[in-house]
């Protein structure tokens, strides 16, 4: 395939990004994208890394979307990446459809998860572990239970607003239509007790 | 909740991802920009990032404030480590370290 027809195509899927990501990152990463072309990189290769980055934004996207907005309870989407543009390109496996789950309010963020697991037939269990004030809502942590045929590991972590406006909590996730590991969700609660999960940047972990 | 929860809470790097750390333990030498970062990385540890997950990897660290972008130069942004990024890949590191010693003891406690 000729050079020129190659970063056409790779231009292509570049375009599947949001406007906001291309604005911000299009020009290098056609620039990055033409560095690797000339190093031998295959072009197929590049556009299907560029391809699965512009997935998960898109699914990503969707949490600060609905920040802010007091109309839903909880946003259950199924994230749809925008194939019929690029049906040549991919693998028949990408026209597979997730399911986004995002965490709308924090205080009640358990009787969310479970009533959107319960929804789509998902065996994941919800935890609560007490935390500071800021890591109320969010998820803490995904870990798979039992022997599983899908671990958690299929599971994509989505990052939005700390409760109180901090921003890196995890409040959503992101997972496929037919998941079907058994996963316990660990979700961030209030507590009156001093036993208080909080990371801290500032000081290294003790020995 | 246990303790060993508390000590891997304070380690953000722990479900960031693997390149996540790998962008970060290659800026820890100086900033460098996207193509200079994936041709680092393929150096020092033989990993090919792919650019969509760079660039996924980038965004997520600089939201967590562990990475800051530099101004451009030439159509390219430079990135560089911040000084929470530091405190993360240390703790990090030494969370793998302390696996790593304890998975080399097993051994020569010649189990398997």
């Amino acid at each position: 395939m000729r050079r020129s027809h190659e970063s056409r195509i790779i231009a292509g899927v570049l375009r599947c990004y949001p406007a906001r990501w291309r604005s911000r990152h299009g020009d290098e990463a056609s620039v990055l994208a033409s560095a690797l072309l000339d190093n031998g990189t295959p072009w197929w290769s590049i556009a299907g890394s560029f391809f699965g980055g512009a997935a998960k934004e898109r699914a990503s996207r969707t949490s600060s979307l609905r920040v802010g907005s007091a109309l839903a309870a909880i946003t259950v989407g199924i994230a749809a990446v925008p194939l019929a543009l690029f049906a040549s390109l991919t693998p028949a496996s990408a026209s597979s459809t997730t399911i986004t789950i995002v965490i709308s309010k924090p205080g009640d963020a358990v009787r969310q998860l479970e009533s959107a697991f319960a929804t789509h037939h998902f065996k994941i269990t919800v935890a609560e572990s007490p935390v500071a004030t800021d890591l109320v809502g969010s998820i803490l942590s995904l870990s798979t239970v039992g022997a599983s045929s899908d671990n958690a590991g299929a599971v994509s972590e989505l990052y939005g607003q700390c409760n109180g406006g901090g921003s890196g909590c995890v409040d959503g996730l992101v997972l496929p239509v037919h998941y079907s590991g058994s996963v316990r969700v660990t979700v961030g609660s209030a507590t009156t007790s001093k036993d208080v999960r909080r990371p801290n940047l500032a000081k290294p972990s003790v020995q | 909740m246990a303790s060993k929860d508390v000590e891997n809470s304070q380690d953000v790097l722990r479900r960031a991802g693997d390149a996540s750390v790998l962008i970060l333990a290659s800026l820890a030498d100086g900033p460098k920009h996207g193509y200079a970062l994936i041709q680092d990385i393929k150096g020092f540890s033989g990993v090919q990032l792919g650019p969509g997950t760079l660039y996924g990897a980038l965004d997520r660290l600089e939201r967590l404030g562990l990475i800051a972008e530099l101004p451009s130069e030439d159509r390219r942004h430079p990135y560089r480590v911040t000084a929470a990024g530091v405190t993360a890949l240390r703790s990090h590191l030494d969370a793998l370290e302390r696996v790593s010693m304890t998975g080399r003891l097993r051994l020569r406690l010649g189990v398997v």
